[in-house]
């Protein structure tokens, strides 16, 4: 049991027992306050990683950079949820929604909450692609939760643009590790970060060349960057649930980690 | 691809190029077609060529092969459930219904 008291396990078992209980329970009001004390428990939790930091194991790391990843993500989920709750009840009134749908709801913005720690603390490259796709995932299901022309437009083609893009990453990766394989040996080392970065300059810079095109391409579609628009702002923040749209917003921190640490995500991308 | 894996064992670049190439054959086909289950045949190709990529990379760690072919499923799943809601709202799977408003639009 002292093992979900640690801050890193917390801050992803929280978010996914909160999924599976907000699942499971009917009462939106009960529900949407559940949401919001999950999300609280969790920025708690993420900012008690600054006092403890556990050592880095092959699949978790906490460290300086990402520290601060985790606790802005939380703190925005924790808001978001805030507001989310006193915006839920007036579209339950006017019938845009259904008590059912909203269970929907809030189960995805736990398992989005989970899908973005888990790739903020993933010391695998491989284990990190996964969380970001799973976020993408619960993203799109909540975009598309209202079911009109706009809502299930803007969820197709963020469901598009951003599988391809990370589906481009995921190739970035295999090449990684392709590299890595011969310095570190086959298995997980050659895919856990903290190894990587130690032995970096061993390997072969060609091959990496061509991961990092796709790395970019791929992650950078995510964090909305480069060639590929992603019509994230203009088509989700204003057409479609609002508590989903401001919490991935911040999905950017998340391909950052991995491009860069700098790129803020655009207020209106044109296409 | 061939050019920069030359020190790869012959199986892993020969697999590679053909992994990319499906990779390509799968986007080429995505933005050639209009019918959105078209469009996701080309995904479902992508994919193909990923996973046809991790095979040839020697021991990948089972839990990220793992959890990469559980959220290639689940997006499969996503996939049909949007494909339907779609149909349903718009009488077509016909992607040129979706284009009600761009991002210079807003």
């Amino acid at each position: 049991m002292t093992g979900l008291f640690e801050p890193v396990t917390a801050v992803l078992a929280i978010p996914a027992l909160a999924a599976a209980l907000l699942a499971a329970l009917p009462a939106y009001r009960l529900t949407a306050t559940l949401n919001v004390i999950a999300t609280f428990l969790t920025f708690l939790a993420a900012v008690a990683l600054f006092f403890g930091r556990p050592p880095p194991t092959p699949y978790l790391l906490v460290d300086d950079l990402n520290n601060v990843f985790i606790v802005l993500t939380t703190f925005v989920g924790f808001t978001t949820s805030v507001f989310s709750a006193s915006y839920i009840a007036h579209e339950l009134e006017i019938g845009r929604l259904t008590p059912r749908f909203l269970r929907f709801y809030h189960a995805m913005y736990q398992l989005l909450m989970f899908a973005m720690n888990l790739a903020l603390v993933a010391n695998n490259i491989g284990i990190m692609w996964v969380a970001i796709e799973l976020a993408t995932l619960t993203t799109v299901l909540m975009v598309g939760i209202y079911r009109t022309h706009e809502a299930l437009e803007a969820a197709w083609k963020y469901f598009i643009l951003g599988s391809v893009g990370i589906a481009l990453a995921l190739f970035g990766t295999i090449l990684v590790y392709m590299a890595a394989r011969p310095v570190l040996g086959e298995g997980l080392n050659a895919m856990v970060w903290t190894m990587l970065v130690t032995r970096a300059g061993a390997f072969d810079p060609a091959l990496l060349n061509v991961a990092f095109v796709f790395l970019l391409l791929g992650y950078g579609t995510k964090v909305g960057l480069g060639p590929t628009p992603m019509p994230r702002v203009p088509l989700r923040y204003r057409r479609c649930s609002r508590g989903s749209s401001s919490t991935s917003r911040f999905m950017p921190c998340c391909g950052s980690r991995c491009c860069s640490h700098s790129i803020p995500p655009r207020s209106r991308r044109v296409r | 691809m061939l050019r920069v894996t030359a020190e790869a064992d012959p199986l892993a670049r020969e697999d590679l190029a053909f992994a990319l190439s499906v990779v390509l054959l799968g986007l080429l086909m995505m933005v050639t077609r209009r019918n959105a289950v078209s469009q996701i045949v080309g995904f479902m190709s992508l994919e193909n060529g990923l996973v046809l990529a991790a095979t040839g990379a020697k021991g990948m760690p089972l839990v990220v092969e793992i959890s990469i072919a559980f959220s290639i499923l689940i997006a499969f799943i996503v996939i049909g459930i949007f494909l339907f809601r779609i149909r349903e709202r718009f009488d077509t799977v016909d992607l040129q219904a979706l284009d009600q408003f761009r991002g210079e639009r807003g």
